[in-house]
């Protein structure tokens, strides 16, 4: 909506400088005109060249009864537009005429004057110039210029200004309100494309109505959403037979491996059998119990990758799953040489956090189960809790080796080829990712790596 | 009947997964192991056997362990436990949602199986007979009645509040192992343990001068730091 009131905004505003670029250019072409024909040697419109009349007027002068055109009058006279020039004495009679065409009477009474300086002389464009011995005539072109007399009521002109204005202020009523009629039309037509837009982004189908100034759009658009979704059947056609596949191999090895399982435990605690042959099927038992939650982590894995795990969101502290699985850890027997430290600020405490409760908890026992595994001889393992801004944090940290380089970095698909041992962690990252945190590595000073964990905190008030 | 004297059915497709669970279970004292290798013959046992306790899985050759599990339940309240290779959630809650007595999920522990074997078969069948371990608990000198809430000390006997009862219950059905704050609190009010901190550890020091020696080393109600609290396992001779 709001992209769309900007395209709207930059419609009406185009459209005003547009408006306005063009009354400049009309403006200063009228100008521009106006000066040309106030130049001295431009023709005879507007004021009849009337710097040339009085100039030329200016240059004939009485002498012993006569009337002379000085050299440079008539140089005036002929680098401008008029044809022929006569001077009418206080009589109405001819005493001096340049080029006079022989129809051109030479007497002239006062009536003549009158019609004759408002409109033409035998069809010649005249102009008309009193100087101090009469009145001199100046002849253009026939066909040269237009004469028009325009009469007005002074009322009117007294008017004109305010006229001006409100003319002024209509026009740019009209101008608003069409610029704003269009860009709604605009708008509206370009609507169902900005919904169509957000719905294939949003990762939905898209049919728009295929008509209107936005036809063309809305066709590609309906083609580009098909392509999408051909794509994305094909896509998840892939990732569900990938995954069926990895949760068909994880059910039909379970049965197999039940048997290993079984049959070596049950040799393991068959005391008539000699030490070494039970410490090999230990072995055997121990190695398929490696087995087994491998198995188990590669079908969640493959599950969280292409988003067919669902969660089973629900709201509940965050340190409850935390203390649960180091509890269970105590309760299954760790050995003495392993311990395992809890700590939780009392903000966190308090804190809620809505998340697939079943899955944080695989999370936690990845993790420190790690520590175990990794740490043969012993370790202390710390786990913390915390608020940090609108997370919480959880910490795992041990005295042991910690986490390796390579690990991190193969976490982090800066290593070349799959590293076998990340699985666990893998999951981890990936559990953090469906709830919308994330797990980072900590860097120890020996080089090795701790892990935290953010979650986003808080409980949508709908759960709670 | 004894515990041991229980029949069990055993039903599942694969011979030798048959072979070894009835083998187990032989080896651990249950000799009336019946078994079957798809639903039809599951049934003609089940019929033929009368069976105390049905271990069943879910993928059979002729039909669904859901499906033959509804069959059984319409005629027999035997307990039942599944014993299957998938693991999907919603299979186990699907199957504990019929009202399976367990689901053991492939590959198991032996012992496991033969735990949770002898569980549901002294809840369903022996639980009636024996005297409720719960009712009588003794700590070193003294006893504690969990029935009358009460514990008794060289003749005189002392009163269990409400909540000193619930909290000693939750951690007498979890002796030896860690019982988090959490599950505590939840047992005790039903809620978050956020705001309960002080109140716990009041009600658990009120507790310990009931039932310890000295109530500041505690011999039996131990605390796990950070995470809790722990009935001390039973020791030998001790109820």
């Amino acid at each position: 909506m709001r992209s769309l009131w900007k395209i709207g905004s930059r419609y009406m505003l185009t459209a005003v400088l547009v408006t306005l670029l063009i009354i400049c250019v009309n403006f200063a072409s009228f100008l521009y005109w106006l000066y040309q024909t106030q130049k001295d040697d431009y023709g005879a419109s507007a004021n009849f060249g009337r710097r040339k009349m009085d100039e030329v007027s200016a240059e004939i002068t009485l002498e012993g009864g006569a009337y002379y055109m000085s050299p440079e009058g008539y140089r005036i006279l002929e680098e401008s537009s008029f044809i022929w020039v006569m001077m009418i004495d206080r009589e109405g009679d001819v005493v001096w005429s340049y080029e006079l065409p022989g129809e051109i009477p030479l007497h002239y009474e006062l009536t003549d004057i009158a019609v004759m300086s408002r409109w033409y002389l035998k069809d010649y464009p005249v102009g008309v110039w009193k100087n101090a011995l009469g009145l001199m005539v100046f002849g253009y072109d026939k066909g040269s210029i237009a004469r028009f007399n325009l009469v007005s009521d002074l009322e009117i002109i007294h008017k004109l200004p305010g006229y001006i204005r409100r003319l002024f202020l209509l026009n740019v009523v009209v101008l608003v309100a069409l610029v704003l009629i269009l860009a709604w039309r605009f708008y509206r037509s370009l609507r169902p494309v900005e919904q169509g837009i957000m719905m294939l982004s949003g990762g939905e189908t898209v049919e728009l109505p295929e008509r209107g100034s936005v036809k063309e759009l809305a066709r590609r658009l309906n083609r580009t959403s098909a392509a999408l979704r051909e794509k994305d059947e094909k896509l998840k056609r892939r990732d569900d037979a990938r995954t069926d596949w990895i949760a068909g191999v994880s059910h039909d090895i379970r049965t197999p491996l039940a048997l290993i399982t079984g049959y070596s435990d049950e040799l393991m605690h068959d005391g008539r059998l000699p030490g070494e042959v039970r410490w090999k099927a230990e072995a055997i038992r121990q190695q398929s119990l490696v087995l087994k939650e491998l198995v188990e982590n590669l079908n969640l894995a493959s599950k969280l990758e292409y988003h067919s795990q669902p969660l089973k969101k629900t709201v509940f502290s965050p340190a409850e799953p935390l203390r649960e699985c180091v509890a269970e850890y105590y309760n299954q027997g760790l050995r003495e040489n392993y311990e395992i430290c809890v700590s939780v600020q009392k903000e966190a405490e308090g804190e809620l956090i809505y998340a697939d409760r079943g899955l944080l908890l695989r999370l936690f026992r990845n993790l420190v189960g790690n520590s175990i595994r990794h740490n043969r001889e012993g370790c202390r393992i710390t786990v913390s809790l915390c608020r940090v801004g609108d997370m919480v944090r959880y910490g795992f940290a041990d005295t042991g080796i910690g986490i390796p380089g390579q690990i991190v970095e193969a976490m982090g698909g800066m290593a070349e080829g799959a590293h076998p041992h990340i699985m666990g962690l893998r999951i981890a990252s990936q559990i953090a990712a469906v709830h919308g945190g994330m797990l980072r590595f900590v860097s120890r000073e020996c080089g090795s790596y701790d892990v935290e964990l953010e979650l986003p905190a808080g409980a949508p008030a709908s759960e709670r | 009947m004894k515990l041991y004297d229980c029949k069990i059915l055993l039903v599942d497709d694969n011979r030798e997964l048959l072979a070894m669970t009835r083998e187990i279970l032989n080896r651990n004292g249950y000799d009336l192991v019946v078994a079957a290798g798809s639903c039809r013959e599951a049934r003609d046992k089940f019929e033929q056997e009368c069976p105390q306790l049905v271990i069943l899985d879910i993928m059979l050759p002729d039909g669904d362990g859901f499906t033959l599990f509804r069959w059984l339940r319409e005629r027999s309240q035997a307990p039942i436990l599944f014993l299957s290779a998938k693991d999907e959630d919603n299979d186990r809650l699907f199957g504990l949602g019929l009202g399976a007595d367990d689901y053991i999920t492939k590959p198991f522990l032996p012992q496991e199986l033969v735990l949770r074997v002898g569980a549901i078969l002294k809840r369903s069948y022996f639980s009636g007979r024996d005297a409720e371990p719960g009712e009588l608990l003794l700590l070193g000198r003294r006893r504690v009645s969990l029935q009358n809430a009460t514990v008794e000390y060289e003749g005189q006997s002392v009163s269990l509040t409400a909540k000193e009862l619930l909290l000693l219950q939750k951690l007498y059905r979890n002796r030896g192992n860690i019982v988090t704050f959490d599950a505590l609190c939840q047992a005790v009010w039903n809620d978050n343990y956020y705001g309960y901190e002080n109140v716990l550890m009041v009600h658990i020091r009120h507790l310990r001068e009931k039932i310890e020696e000295d109530p500041s080393h505690p011999e039996y109600l131990l605390t796990a730091r950070g995470i809790g609290y722990r009935l001390a396992a039973e020791k030998a001779g001790g109820k």
